[in-house]
């Protein structure tokens, strides 16, 4: 005690100012290494600022505190004294001491020794005017009186970066950055030593630093944002770890940074084109369609296709496929053709912290069934100890229409019925003419701009749209909180043309309200929170809870295609009377079929770490994932032109999901070695079930499928539950050489009786080659690591195809309107889930001083008991899915980043993706292939081909010789045969940021390139003619060739490839100043702009506006309708801090 | 001091403990929303299942209708070519092509598969019936169920070549393929289901004489004609059996377009065709509807039989039972069959038929008439067989041959042949197609 007592003394000596300034002038020395730190040697200032903050401690305030925590009372001393104290939160919080103090003008050194005795705590002067608190020596502890402040600044803003975990001497004491990216460390002894930093996102920095006795060093840490480096902490099954202890590939979005400077309003907008391996696709300019992700490739034949989605360790519904009444899965549409709203949209990409992408079953075993599609892991935001910081954003954005040249401008062929006057009510093709003699063409006329003239333009020349939030974080180290709060409206491109608007006036003598003529909308509300607390060292217990509400209007995605091709009506005509001989009363009676949806969902987590002995961590954690939907939608009488009854349709969605989990990790660093043993248990549970409902007709003047005469009801129904356990070893040696073995058994309600539980094994190694003493001292090479991993993982089949479905429906028998109970699939007891294995191999390498760094992943899949669906047999009353088939799989990607230009104030990145994926059916069994236009599979093909019959020949022969025509009979088509591939093989990414001004502007922009696929245009050939959407087919004379493909029945395929122009934004920092004179703190403002350009030799308006577009394996376009081309976005977003 | 593995260890274990205590039950679906069996096992489901019967039967009838029409003399396309299809052309091989695709495997039989489902959808309500169905219903049921199943099998037997399997489903759920038939063996197999239905039967004459005059065309087309007679006995000339008609291609003369709502009624099709247009027969009623594709410039005549979607179908009739024994007369020397056939005919105003003389000749009549009271039923592709199985008819001298309309020959089929590439992968009884054309 006595021995204690001295070195307090001693301490505050130092630090109290007791010791005369000249004293700690000595001490402030700074010898850093030159090359690995920057450390100020400007003796000088150095001294006059640790002068200026030891004066501080001589500063005298008055005191009145009454069992406050520790952690309060210093706050009270620090704002009655003025100064600002840096401390690390839990330090203070761990002596669980509570103060009682009133005194009047005392010192503040007098004032913090008084509140610290009793504790192990003291208080610093540092050098820049500030005061720290730490830890004196222990009892049995050598005292030092050494100490090093370490300022972390971001490389590209300059600006301080909090919460950086730092570490000196591999774990002698942590710390981590306050707001001012400042952090201590005390009791240092002098010599040479460590000190290491890292934060999600950035690479991690060591520098080494000498400190001498009695003195403090400052240290400035710069830390260099990038991907995929060695020391990025990941979020895996088993818990956070490093990049480098795994031996797989894994993709990371910094969705926090990326989202405030890059044109991004939703989740498909955050991940299209960022991560190679990763494809995206949704219908185009539509809002709140649905979204499809694949990753390297598609290897299943009947099952979702798709990753799966963990939000903060919770099973997330992502999907928009599910097991229809028949057990088959399918996309879950609206009534009227309307694309489901995906669940991704559900997620506010500004509440999102990360994202990683687990690609492949070599990484994603552990995940369990439906892993073997990988694994997208999204972490939210998180509250930050510290006062309540608040975050508002908001940007207005303006959609604006593709340019004219995508869209064909259309023909009319005016002619009349042979032997009469009368006009011929159609479009006088010289098939019509020719072939089946229907009418004697007069004259061709050319159509009205679609997009410059308002009459026919189905597409909005601009929409305002907007995306606005709040949010707040803060709090004390024991409970660390964020609230957010967003909301976003959006209007889609699609819009009803005026002569449309004309024409439903005419014909329903009711006004068409703007709700009409904008159908498609969508408007969004959602709030986040998240409290946080931690129990000292020993644990932590975090609740998240997300709730989402929204509402949609959808459109029949068939509207767009509809609406183009009556666009070769000439301009100037008008009135229903004009245009009833293009049927367009039907056209403007799809804008008449509403849809209206309204969402809800609330997904929540609680979960606590727990740590009861050093070496043992545990970790449980319960989630769920609640929603519902209910999608009304009416035709009024007289919309459809077939003039068919009033017809109402309600569709009912409740979804429920509850993950469960409990992980145990023991560690333990033997000498040279490490290990990292986990096991865990999983229990997911998910469920669907909903109604279709239809009625009609409707009672006069009703709008309600309650008055409806007679009703057709479905039922949609899916469970699916999951209890899975694993375990997993992963060895370190020497910090260089990662061995993982992994293991995990499931059992599923879907899996067959006969089902015998498999294990999914998982090995990977991981070796840093650059950290072997032999190639440390090579020039230029950074960092150079060699992984490979292989393992296995599972695809369920759905409930439905175990147990088979019995369906109940209504229908005419014996005159009446009866209910049946019809057999869907039957039922194969036996079935077992589709197993994938994968092996991965690849190298990270970081050259030339940190400036290049390139990754490179190769891949081979197989998947197994594939689950197809057998011919239907003769006279069973459907189908059943069998495990038969197998399919591989083969990819490549890279990703480099170049840092091109580092200057004082100026600063370019280049970072470049590209990927290239392919599967192959390899067998089917006795299962039949699926042969469709629009995709299908077939042995010996990739999944997702498109098959065809081609045109081989012609000759214009018929008619008694050569006319110039080509009718039906003259063509010649070889036999069906594979079209090519429907899904892009092969992406570039490219994107350049260019930082300026010290960081406080930042340009960006995003290439994207896709190659290798064909894509259906419905428009191209047989529709061309019909729709007047090109000469041939209209003009005798024209080509002979494209004639033939006028009067092809099939073949609607052209290369689908295109570089788009995806990106570009432009992010400053405000001034300083400026924002002082408003009351904030820091604020940015970005310009960004979404969709600046597309070069594609597809001739339809967007190669990538497909509805529906590749969500499975049989279908690509699965609408055969032309979706709405992508808009132009122009976005300003503001950011800032009060 | 345990060794870190020691603890790992027993950390997993006690994990596995936890999973091994915890599984019991945890994976049983138990979604009170689903229906399962357990749901309808009662007096309701029971009939939604016999429902469901009713509708494949339904269905069955207006799809079979429609076939036989094509591939006999009854109907023709007359449309573009590419609507066509090879049942209009009589050609059983490009029929099963058509049905096959590209790598040899194929959807399900669209004729066969049909009537099969009938039997599979009774395969599940008869056990349901027998065990929920109240007892003053149940026998009416069964009757219903056994009657439909044995209907069905004697369609398939007149109309698809021999060889073709019937296939059933198990109380669980899965398949149960079946052995190839004969013609004869499924009409005796037919047989017995009607038996069934007849022994089963209670109050409903409706079921009764369904049962009766489907045994009658059985026994006609096993050669046993008294016994035919003695089958339809007690049924009433003016019974009907409908069922609704599902008549897509008829319905709606407006809609008639070239490739599309093309089948129009033929008339001396293929040169043994009957002369359904020009006999202006008000049994066969039809409207032109204009200039044909193929045929111009004659007109095309369509159908009028049917007058709207679900517009009832008559498949078993008072009159087919007179018909039925009129042939038995025929072959008993009986002269009372122009008497039964005149007597049909003299309320729609016909004149009375003379005796042609030789038995030959009269059955060549009473085929004519079967083929005018009968038409748009799906008789007539039996009818046309058992002019050959039983009769001795060169089947060139009753189906269509020759040059068909629109282009192409008549094929040799008598028969419409079953889809064999997906049985020949999953049945393992069956290792051909058809037996016999």
């Amino acid at each position: 005690m006595r021995l204690l007592a001295s070195r307090w003394r001693a301490t505050c000596a130092l630090v109290v100012g007791a010791v005369s300034t000249a004293a700690l002038l000595a001490c402030l020395v700074s010898p850093v290494s030159a090359q690995q730190a920057v450390a100020t040697d400007d003796a000088r200032n150095h001294r006059d600022a640790t002068a200026a903050a030891d004066s501080l401690l001589l500063r005298r305030v008055s005191v009145s505190v009454d069992h406050l925590p520790l952690r309060s009372a210093l706050d009270v001393v620090a704002r009655a004294a003025g100064v600002h104290v840096t401390y690390r939160l839990e330090l203070v919080d761990d002596t669980r001491k509570t103060v009682t103090l009133h005194a009047r003008n005392i010192t503040l050194g007098d004032a913090f020794g008084r509140l610290f005795e009793g504790t192990a705590l003291q208080v610093i002067a540092l050098p820049d005017a500030r005061l720290g608190v730490g830890q004196r020596a222990t009892e049995s502890a050598q005292p030092h009186r050494g100490g090093i402040l370490v300022e972390v600044i971001e490389a590209k803003t300059q600006h301080p970066l909090a919460h950086v975990n730092l570490m000196l001497d591999d774990s002698v004491q942590r710390a981590w950055t306050d707001d001012q990216g400042h952090a201590m460390f005390l009791n240092v002894s002098a010599g040479r030593h460590r000190v290491s930093a890292r934060m999600v996102g950035f690479t991690r920095q060591t520098r080494l630093v000498t400190t001498q006795d009695d003195s403090v060093v400052t240290l400035t840490i710069v830390m260099d944002g990038s991907v995929n480096t060695l020391d990025q902490v990941v979020v895996t099954a088993t818990g956070a770890q490093r990049y480098r202890e795994l031996g797989h590939v894994v993709a990371t979005i910094n969705a926090d940074s990326l989202v405030k400077t890059a044109p991004i309003m939703t989740l498909a907008d955050l991940l299209t084109s960022r991560v190679p391996g990763l494809q995206v696709s949704t219908s185009g300019g539509t809002v709140g369609g649905e979204v499809g992700l694949r990753l390297r490739g598609q290897s299943t034949l009947s099952l979702d296709p798709q990753p799966i989605v963990i939000v903060d360790g919770v099973r997330y519904r992502s999907t928009n496929t599910i097991s229809n009444q028949y057990g088959d899965v399918v996309h879950d549409d609206r009534p009227f053709q309307v694309e489901g709203r995906s669940p991704l949209n559900d997620l506010n990409v500004n509440d999102i912290e990360k994202v990683e992408v687990v690609k492949g079953p070599s990484a994603s075993t552990l995940y369990g069934p439906d892993a073997a599609n990988g694994v997208i892991v999204i972490t939210t935001k998180r509250g930050k100890a510290g006062k309540p910081e608040w975050h508002v954003y908001a940007h207005p954005s303006l959609r604006s229409s593709v340019p004219e040249q995508r869209l064909a401008r259309g023909y009319q062929a005016w002619g009349h019925v042979p032997g009469t006057t009368q006009t011929y009510a159609g479009n006088c093709t010289l098939l019509q003419q020719y072939q089946y003699h229907n009418c004697i063409q007069d004259s061709i006329t050319r159509a009205a701009a679609p997009v410059t003239d308002p009459d026919v333009n189905v597409l909005a020349p601009n929409r305002l749209q907007g995306q606005a939030g709040v949010s707040v974080n803060g709090g004390t180290g024991g409970l660390v909180y964020y609230l957010s709060g967003n909301y976003d409206s959006q209007l889609g491109s699609i819009q009803v043309p005026a002569r449309t608007v004309r024409a439903l006036q005419q014909r329903t003598g009711l006004p068409i309200t703007s709700v009409i003529k904008s159908p498609n909308a969508q408007q969004n509300a959602d709030m986040h929170a998240n409290l946080s607390t931690s129990f000292g060292d020993r644990g932590t217990l975090s609740l998240t809870t997300m709730v989402n509400q929204s509402e949609q209007r959808g459109i029949d995605v068939s509207a767009f295609s509809y609406i183009y091709s009556s666009n070769r009506v000439p301009a100037g005509l008008s009135g229903i009377d004009s245009i009833h001989y293009l049927d367009d009363h039907s056209f403007g009676g799809i804008f008449l079929k509403s849809s209206h949806m309204q969402s809800r969902r609330i997904t929540g987590d609680l979960s606590g770490d727990f740590k009861p002995f050093a070496w043992l961590n545990t970790n449980a954690s319960v989630g769920v994932d609640i929603g519902a939907s209910t999608d009304e939608a009416i035709v009024p009488t007289g919309a459809d032109y077939t003039g068919s009854d009033s017809y109402a349709a309600n569709n009912q969605r409740n979804t429920s999901g509850r993950t469960m989990s409990v992980i145990a990790t023991a560690t333990a660093k033997p000498g040279m070695l490490s290990f990292r043993t986990s096991a865990g248990v999983q229990y997911v549970y998910s469920h669907l079930d909903g109604l279709n409902a239809t009625g009609s007709p409707l009672a006069p003047g009703s709008t309600s499928i309650g008055t409806a005469q007679n009703y057709y009801v479905q039922q949609v129904w899916n469970e699916l539950i999951t209890l899975g356990t694993f375990g997993e070893e992963v060895m370190g040696i020497n910090e260089r050489l990662f061995l993982t073995g992994s293991m995990r058994v499931d059992g599923a309600t879907s899996f067959g009786d006969a089902y015998h539980p498999r294990l999914f094994p998982k090995v990977g190694v991981s070796w840093i080659a650059s950290d072997e003493p032999m190639l440390r001292n090579i020039p230029g090479l950074n960092e150079l690591r060699f992984r490979y991993s292989i393992g296995s993982s599972s695809r369920a089949p759905t409930t439905g195809m175990k147990l088979g479905v019995l369906g109940s429906s209504r229908a005419l028998i014996e005159q009446q309107n009866q209910v049946i109970y019809a057999r869907g699939n039957l039922a194969n007891p036996d079935i077992r889930p589709e197993r994938a294995r994968e092996a991965e191999y690849g190298i990270d390498a970081t050259v030339i001083d940190n400036r290049v760094h390139l990754s490179l992943t190769g891949y081979k899949r197989r998947t197994d008991d594939q689950i197809a669906q057998m011919n239907e047999p003769q006279g069973l009353p459907s189908s059943q899915y069998v495990n038969i088939g197998n399919v591989s799989a083969h990819g490549f990607e890279t990703t480099v980043t170049v840092n091109v230009i580092q200057a004082n104030s100026w600063n370019m990145d280049l970072t470049l993706n590209t990927d290239y994926q392919t599967t192959k059916l390899l067998s089917l069994g006795f299962v039949a292939p699926s042969i469709s236009e629009y995709g299908g599979y077939a042995v010996g093909y990739p999944l997702g081909a498109a098959f065809g019959r081609r045109i081989i020949g012609f000759a214009d022969t018929a008619g008694g010789g050569p006319d110039g025509v080509i009718t039906s009979e003259e063509v010649v088509f070889a036999p069906l045969g594979y079209l090519g591939q429907l899904y892009p093989p092969h992406t570039y990414t490219l994107t350049p940021t260019v930082t300026l001004l010290h960081g406080h502007m930042r340009l960006s922009t995003l290439f994207d390139r896709e190659t290798g696929f064909i894509q259906s245009n419905p428009y191209l050939n047989t529709g061309c003619a019909d729709n007047g959407l090109c000469l041939a087919g209209l003009v005798k004379g024209t080509p002979l060739l494209d004639q033939a493909k006028v009067v092809a029945s099939s073949g609607d395929f052209e290369s689908g490839n295109f570089t788009r122009w995806r990106e570009l934004s432009a992010t400053v920092d405000l001034p300083e100043r400026l924002l002082r004179t408003v009351l904030l703190k820091r604020g940015q403002v970005s310009v960004q702009v979404r969709n600046l350009a597309l070069w594609s030799a597809y001739k339809g308006p967007d190669p990538e506006a497909q509805p529906g577009a590749g969500l499975l394996a049989t279908g690509s376009n699965q609408y055969g309708a032309i979706g709405v081309p992508n808009p132009r976005t122009w976005t300003v977003r503001f950011d800032v801090t009060p | 001091m345990p060794t870190l593995y020691t603890r790992s260890l027993r950390v997993i274990t006690a994990f596995g403990v936890a999973v091994v205590a915890g599984c019991h039950g945890i994976l049983d679906v138990s979604d009170p929303t689903r229906v399962q069996d357990s749901d309808i096992a009662n007096p309701a489901g029971a009939n939604a299942r016999r429902l469901y019967a009713a509708l494949n039967f339904t269905q069955a009838a207006a799809q079979s209708t429609a076939d036989v029409a094509l591939f006999t003399d009854e109907t023709s396309l007359d449309g573009r070519p590419d609507t066509d299809t090879p049942l209009n052309h009589r050609d059983g091989v490009a029929y099963e092509a058509a049905y096959t695709s590209v790598s040899g495997l194929s959807t399900q039989d669209p004729h066969l598969g049909r009537w099969d489902a009938v039997v599979t959808a009774a395969d599940v309500a008869v056990p349901a019936v027998r065990a929920y169905t109240p007892d003053s219903l149940k026998g009416d049921f069964l009757a219903h169920l056994f009657g439909m199943t044995g209907y069905s099998i004697v369609q398939m037997a007149e109309d698809v070549c021999s060889g073709f399997p019937i296939n059933h489903v198990s109380p669980e759920n899965r398949p149960v393929f079946g052995p190839g038939f004969t013609t004869d063996s499924a009409v005796k197999y037919g047989i017995t289901q009607l038996d069934s239905a007849l022994k089963y039967v209670h109050d409903s004459t409706q079921f009764q004489y369904l049962a009766q005059v489907a045994k009658g065309r059985a026994l006609l087309d096993l050669g046993q004609y008294a016994a035919a007679a003695t089958a339809v006995n007690g049924v009433p000339t003016d019974f009907v059996y409908t069922t609704e008609g599902n008549n897509d291609n008829y319905t709606d003369p407006s809609q008639y377009d070239y490739g599309f709502h093309n089948i129009v009624v033929s008339d001396s099709e293929g040169r043994n065709g009957i002369p359904f247009v020009s006999a202006h027969d008000p049994r066969v009623p039809s409207v032109a509807v204009g200039l044909s594709y193929v045929n111009s410039p004659d007109s095309a005549y369509f159908p009028t039989k049917y007058t709207g979607y679900y517009a009832p179908l008559a498949i078993a009739s008072g009159t087919e039972a007179r018909l039925i024994e009129a042939e038995a007369a025929i072959n008993t020397s009986d002269p009372n069959w122009l008497t039964i056939l005149n007597a049909l005919r003299a309320p729609l105003g016909l004149p009375d038929l003379q005796d042609p003389g030789s038995q030959a000749a009269q059955i060549t009549m009473l085929y004519r008439e079967r083929a005018f009271w009968l038409y748009l039923t799906g008789r007539r592709l039996g009818d046309l067989r058992r002019l050959i199985r039983n009769y001795g008819r060169d089947p060139e001298t009753v189906f269509p041959t020759g040059a068909v309309l629109g282009g192409g020959q008549y094929g040799p089929s008598t028969a419409i042949p079953f889809v064999f590439a997906t049985e020949k992968t999953q049945n393992p009884y069956l290792t051909s197609g058809c037996t016999s054309p």
